[in-house]
């Protein structure tokens, strides 16, 4: 019984322990500067991956209006981020940051889906293209020649069914 | 008209034919020059209706002004911008438009966004001076809060015997961003406004 109390006792004191340690740990060990510019180049290279990919999503074609919503929102935190980063406040700098990036990394995978869709589509669409000009062409090329060597023969028939003019001289 | 006549103006017509069937696949490659690109940047005071725009110019500490800032887009793209928001006193620096080389001032904070072509932000901008010494014909500003953050600078003022005040100029610099080099680069514009710190009376 004694034991068991004695036990208790030392489980009770052990989570008090480490309830206080994760309250102190923060203040002991604080995000430093380091960190901090480590996180917003990170943050600063995700939102530059995710804006080229939008870019070039556009340029195909592609519908990017709310991509480039989300991609405002992850550049809002990144500002916010170098903010707090000048401020000194790390901690919250490398929280903006982490968000900022996360978000932009979401946005990048979604550009780059919707830009190959849209890069099928246009070659869809070259290809359809370029098929009709092919058949028109070709259409026009046979059926000219023919209408010329028609009108050619018309034309000749024409002439030869022509009768010298004769005029009564003196 | 003979027949040789005839046809060269045959064939003229074939080929025309020929080149508006061609049109829609052509259209594809071809791309033609667009207008001339450029980015927009602009700044209102509180009452944008008048054309003077009321642009805050006394002002005291610890009270709150506002500006209108605002970008539109004519890149024909999308653009990621950056506008970098600077305090200058009289004697540092502008931007060097000559040479496209920003001011060498470091940024109080910063706004960042992309538009698409044709597409414009506008923002209030907020800002106070807070913590601002006045000694013998200077003063210092050591606190500036700009649309609800508040970042510790140090910025100093000579009097100005002439305008008879201490003058500052709080500017706001917009970057580009150049994907063929990977980086931010000075758009060669700014806009600003000019201080006159006061104390409170």
């Amino acid at each position: 019984m004694k034991t068991r109390k004695s036990t208790q006792k030392i489980v009770a004191y052990f989570i008090l322990q480490m309830i206080v340690l994760s309250w102190i740990w923060p203040a002991c060990f604080p995000m430093d500067i380091h960190q901090a510019e480590t996180s917003l180049n990170e943050a600063e290279n995700s939102l530059t991956s995710a804006y080229n990919a939008v870019s070039q999503a556009d340029r195909a074609g592609a519908n990017v209006t709310d991509l480039v919503d989300k991609l405002n929102i992850a550049a809002a935190l990144l500002a916010n981020a170098y903010g707090l980063s000048r401020s000194g406040n790390y901690d919250q700098a490398i929280s903006y940051s982490t968000r900022s990036s996360q978000d932009a990394s979401e946005v990048q995978t979604e550009a780059e889906s919707r830009q190959s869709v849209a890069q099928n589509s246009q070659n869809e669409r070259l290809f359809l293209s370029s098929a009709a000009s092919g058949v028109g062409l070709s259409v026009l090329f046979f059926s000219g020649l023919f209408l010329w060597r028609f009108m050619k023969r018309t034309y000749r028939k024409r002439i030869l069914q022509l009768r010298p003019e004769t005029r009564a001289t003196g | 008209m003979n027949l040789s006549d005839f046809k060269l103006l045959y064939v003229c017509l074939c080929v025309v034919l020929g080149i508006i069937i061609l049109t829609p696949t052509l259209a594809i490659f071809i791309q033609f020059p667009g207008g001339e690109t450029f980015s927009e940047l602009w700044l209102f005071g509180p009452d944008v209706e008048s054309k003077a725009g009321n642009y805050p110019f006394n002002v005291s500490v610890n009270q709150v002004y506002n500006v209108s800032l605002g970008i539109r887009n004519h890149m024909g793209k999308v653009e990621y911008y950056k506008i970098l928001v600077k305090l200058k006193n009289q004697t540092d620096l502008w931007p060097n438009d000559k040479d496209r080389v920003p001011s060498s001032l470091n940024p109080i904070t910063e706004y960042r966004l992309l538009l698409r072509n044709g597409d414009s932000w506008e923002q209030e901008v907020l800002f106070s001076f807070d913590d601002v010494f006045f000694g013998d014909n200077a003063s210092v500003i050591s606190k500036i809060t700009v649309s609800g953050d508040s970042f510790n600078i140090e910025k100093s003022a000579t009097w100005d015997p002439q305008g008879q005040g201490y003058y500052y100029q709080l500017f706001f610099e917009l970057w580009r961003y150049n994907d063929t080099v990977s980086t931010f680069q000075y758009d060669n514009r700014f806009v600003s406004i000019a201080l006159n710190v006061t104390e409170n009376t």
